[in-house]
């Protein structure tokens, strides 16, 4: 069996502090977590980026079945993953600390390994107090780092204080951040009428001042329709970007209306991009048989 | 001329004078901890505060060119409040390794009081355990006194000499802190402490070995230029370059480069900058164009 995103980091870890300026600092550094517990750690996050490095730790998306909740496992990015964060991620494994307080105390580094680890750390009541403070915060590094590159948001949807409607939203601030969709993993699964609404309402909103709409909106929109999707859809096969005409066509498929196939025949006629119309003419053919 | 400005309490200074001083060669700073005008009631105020120096401050230099440190501690006019001293020193150890923080200070004394000289010591103990080095603030009042009682204090820790910098100091206490081992400081002022015109006559008399000059720029009658003016004023007098560089770069670089948390070399190259990128949500710039200075 292929090893888990722990196991894997863990080695990584390992391999990029050996033989470095700092390795005798990080091996103090853990015996100093078994001697006095989480009391250490707020003395040893500072230190960590600066110690042993930002480089970056690689290895694509990788599952870990050890961390499980609702029965669904772990699953991260590693290539978003740096040493210090891995680093963080011993020590925080090492001993029961509260992740509240040291994201509380800590600078904008430490903050950032503190939200990343907590991919792969048990889900609980912490977890929703620190979804609580991404929300608040205009930091995009804070949100990426416990929403972004990982199925944690998806995963923990139902724990105590993080439920749909929390999901929601905060699938709204990374729609609001221009965060794309692919690096919410997991996310399309928990999509729903009253998300598209939110995001609907965002994208005239945005709109109205003439300024970018989150480019996934229809794609999203288009797996949970609310009022007003078929019609945003529609629109969006005549946008002057191709990418949102082929996003539009593509949730299209999800929202089966064959009293409007005519309608997608005529835009077909004049579609430019050619995967785009045999998307259009597919749909045209199956809404109109 | 680079200059490194090595005290300068910026939190109470307006963004204009982040560029007034970048226009002036002024490429460092360092912000010590201090007293900020009335006494604090809780520790909270100063997690807060310490939290600035080591987060919004230092974005704020970068925004001009300008790389940020800071030193932290209990200031000596605040030892002597019982509802913060024992709390303020106990959060100190996790911030002392935070990024950007290069030394402990203002410690030191001001009224010379007992309780004053216990947190005085237990500071210059905290500077032994994370390496750093020290920044002491001396007396307004009765300084010569206050000089030597601080200078015996600093060797009965253990401390490295070279590890402190005795600020404020004037020609009287020259001949006290010259041949002790430590580092010097003199605040530039508009009216007090030391004066530019004061500064170039010690200079000429004693040269500039471990001498460090800073305008301790505050919310007072102060002037963050001031170490520019220095230099200037030095030029004049016929005091060459490559000395003046030694007093305004070399020596203050070095000094906090003790610390282990920068490089001199490091700084020589001005500090990685978006102005794109935020400080939770704010920028600085008020509709300026983000690549225009």
């Amino acid at each position: 069996m292929a090893d888990g995103a722990i196991a894997i980091i863990g080695r990584r870890l390992g391999e990029a502090v050996a033989g470095g300026a700092s390795a005798a600092w990080w091996t103090d550094a853990l015996g100093r977590v078994a001697d006095e517990g989480p009391r250490a750690l707020p003395e040893l996050l500072p230190g960590l980026a600066r110690r042993l490095g930002r480089g970056l730790l690689g290895g694509g998306v990788v599952h870990e079945p050890a961390v499980t909740t609702h029965g669904r496992a772990a699953r991260v990015d590693l290539d978003t993953w740096r040493v210090c964060d891995a680093a963080g991620l011993e020590l925080m494994r090492a001993c029961d600390a509260d992740p509240v307080a040291l994201f509380q105390g800590g600078d904008y580094e430490e903050r950032t390994i503190v939200l990343r680890a907590q991919a792969l750390l048990p889900a609980g009541p912490a977890t929703a107090r620190l979804f609580g403070e991404i929300q608040r915060t205009n930091t995009a590094t804070h949100f990426e780092a416990l929403a972004c590159d990982h199925n944690l948001p998806s995963r923990a949807c139902g724990i105590a204080g993080f439920g749909p409607d929390e999901l929601n939203r905060l699938v709204l601030k990374a729609a609001f951040l221009d965060l794309p969709l692919a690096r919410l993993l997991g996310i399309e699964e928990h999509a729903n009428a009253e998300l598209s609404r939110m995001l609907q309402d965002l994208a005239t909103e945005r709109e109205a001042a003439g300024r970018p709409v989150w480019a996934d909106t229809d794609r999203l929109v288009g797996l949970a329709p609310a009022p007003g999707t078929l019609l945003r859809l529609l629109g969006a096969l005549t946008h002057g970007d191709e990418r949102r005409r082929r996003a539009a066509a593509e949730a299209l498929r999800r929202v089966p209306r064959p009293d409007v196939a005519h309608l997608i025949a005529e835009r077909a006629a004049h579609e430019r991009a050619d995967d785009v119309r045999r998307l259009l003419d597919g749909l045209a053919a199956e809404w109109g048989s | 001329m680079r200059i490194f400005e090595p005290h300068a309490h910026m939190i109470s200074r307006v963004t204009d004078d982040y560029e007034r001083m970048a226009l002036c060669g002024v490429r460092a700073v360092l912000e010590p901890a201090f007293w900020l005008g009335q006494n604090r009631t809780s520790v909270g105020s100063f997690v807060d505060y310490f939290d600035t120096l080591v987060g919004w401050e230092r974005f704020r230099a970068r925004q001009w060119g300008i790389h940020h440190f800071c030193t932290l501690a209990l200031n000596p006019r605040e030892a002597n409040e019982p509802r913060v001293n024992r709390d303020v020193l106990a959060v100190l150890p996790r911030f002392l390794e935070k990024d950007g923080v290069v030394g402990v200070g203002e410690v030191g004394l001001d009224d010379q009081t007992p309780v004053e000289e216990e947190f005085f010591a237990a500071q210059l103990e905290l500077a032994v355990r994370h390496a750093l080095p020290v920044l002491v603030h001396t007396p307004h009042r009765d300084k010569k006194r206050g000089f030597e009682r601080s200078l015996a204090i600093v060797r009965e820790s253990g401390i490295p000499l070279e590890h402190v910098l005795l600020d404020h100091g004037n020609e009287e206490t020259i001949r006290i802190t010259r041949d002790s081992g430590c580092w010097s400081g003199f605040s530039i002022y508009p009216h007090t402490k030391m004066d530019v015109d004061r500064m170039v006559r010690i200079v000429q008399q004693y040269g500039v070995e471990t001498f460090i000059v800073n305008s301790a720029a505050d919310w007072g009658v102060s002037d963050p230029l001031r170490v520019p003016r220095t230099a200037l004023a030095l030029e004049l007098a016929g005091v060459p370059r490559d000395e003046i560089s030694r007093l305004v770069w070399d020596n203050p670089a070095g000094f906090f480069a003790q610390s282990g948390r920068f490089t001199v070399a490091e700084i020589e190259r001005p500090p990685n900058v978006d102005r794109r990128e935020t400080f939770d949500g704010n920028s600085v710039l008020r509709g300026q164009d983000p690549g225009s200075y």
